[in-house]
């Protein structure tokens, strides 16, 4: 079994025109600080208001397809297996370390339907 | 994923030229070269060791780990070692697996349990002859771990004290083979001591029985679920690693693969690993 990270086709494009932006973002803070905030987090959701529990609550195990999740939680990190399985990452605060970020995790059947989810809370840095 | 980079624009005239006068020399040479019979060349022996990774392991190592097994028993006071097979490619058979530790003078055979695991006897001889721990699978077929299990734990779980212990045991025993390139062959060698287990957050991959979903440490009241870049051999975080599973002994078992906070002390050793995996087991 190998395995691949991807990203959606939908989500290509997207990723260059991310890099040409983060370029200029970049430029920008060099000619003018204050300019942009960019301390800000991204929202791991479409929906910038969606909490983790919400999103986990939308989602129907056993009947909600990849296309119905993306259309209600937007796109995902996506980790997919050789046996078809498929596992989709929504995580909070991407400034954050790992460890202390809260996760909304899909595990997708070869089918393509919803076959578990999970809500993983943020815990605090430890030092 | 469709390539991200332009074709390579021409080349400069002047290494066009360059290229066309060496092209036209070498044709040249080459009808020179072939107008006069070749001379008689002596004949030349190559040697070159046909396995630079073998799937077999140093008997003498893993005695090694077994001493380190019973000096740390406090670590899991419960607990048995075996040796675990796991495999390494798509297509390697793992079932009737056969063992043999081979010296110079001593050979004798390992009984191997239909799981894959096993357990080495002490064999003075077998050590004094640093003999070597054969199995019948082609190199970079399968790769080994420790496997060290307190009976009685409540089904799912693991005790965080028994892999701690297996890290350690796994390293002392050199069980880990990742890397081929000689760079990372070099960095192996100061990874593999079972210090490298005491680190906070090592890179020591475990497999679970089977595919991971969720893995959470529980302590007492305290429970915690492991971020998603410690699970899948971080491939959340790492979108380059079907470039990399080829070194990685990780290659077929990536959704079983995960790694834990071993030096985190604030984790005592009875703490419970707990897993959930992609597919219930069925009744």
């Amino acid at each position: 079994m190998t395995l691949t990270t991807t990203m959606s086709k939908r989500a290509i494009p997207i990723f260059c025109r991310s890099i040409v932006c983060a370029g200029c973002l970049w430029l920008a803070g060099c000619a003018g600080p204050g300019m942009f905030n960019t301390g800000a987090d991204a929202p791991p959701f479409r929906n910038p208001a969606l909490s983790m529990q919400n999103a986990s609550d939308s989602i129907v195990i056993g009947k909600a397809s990849k296309a119905e999740v993306m259309g209600a939680l937007g796109a995902a990190t996506v980790i997919n297996f050789d046996s078809g399985f498929e596992v989709w990452v929504y995580r909070a605060g991407s400034r954050a370390p790992a460890e202390t970020k809260a996760e909304f995790v899909i595990l997708f059947t070869p089918d393509g339907i919803v076959k578990k989810t999970r809500v993983r809370p943020a815990y605090p840095a430890r030092s | 994923m469709t390539s991200l980079l332009k074709k390579s624009s021409p080349l400069p005239g002047i290494a066009q030229a360059a290229l066309l006068f060496a092209g036209l020399a070498t044709a040249c040479f080459t009808t020179t070269a072939q107008d006069k019979p070749a001379p008689a060349l002596s004949s030349v022996t190559i040697a070159a060791k046909a396995n630079r990774d073998p799937v077999e392991k140093s008997y003498r190592k893993m005695v090694r780990g077994m001493d380190l097994f019973d000096a740390q028993r406090s670590v899991s006071p419960n607990g048995t070692l075996r040796f675990r097979l796991l495999p390494r490619r798509p297509d390697t058979d793992m079932k009737n697996i056969e063992i043999e530790v081979i010296g110079s003078t001593v050979a004798f055979a390992v009984a191997v349990a239909p799981d894959a695991t096993f357990t080495l006897e002490r064999n003075a001889r077998a050590f004094d002859e640093n003999a070597q721990v054969i199995p019948n699978r082609k190199a970079q077929s399968m790769t080994w771990r420790s496997d060290i299990r307190t009976p009685g734990l409540p089904p799912g779980t693991r005790r965080l004290g028994d892999l701690r212990l297996e890290c350690r045991v796994g390293m002392e025993a050199g069980l880990i083979s990742n890397s081929s390139n000689i760079i990372g062959r070099m960095t192996q060698a100061v990874l593999d001591t079972p210090a490298y287990c005491d680190r906070k957050a090592p890179r020591y991959l475990f497999f679970a029985d089977r595919p991971l979903f969720s893995v959470a440490l529980a302590s007492g009241n305290r429970r915690e679920v492991l971020s998603i870049d410690k699970l899948y051999a971080g491939a959340s975080d790492d979108p380059g690693l079907k470039n990399d599973l080829p070194y990685c002994d990780c290659e077929v078992l990536v959704d079983r693969a995960y790694v834990l906070p071993l030096g985190d002390r604030s984790w005592p050793d009875d703490t419970l690993v707990e897993f959930e995996y992609m597919e219930d087991k069925k009744p």
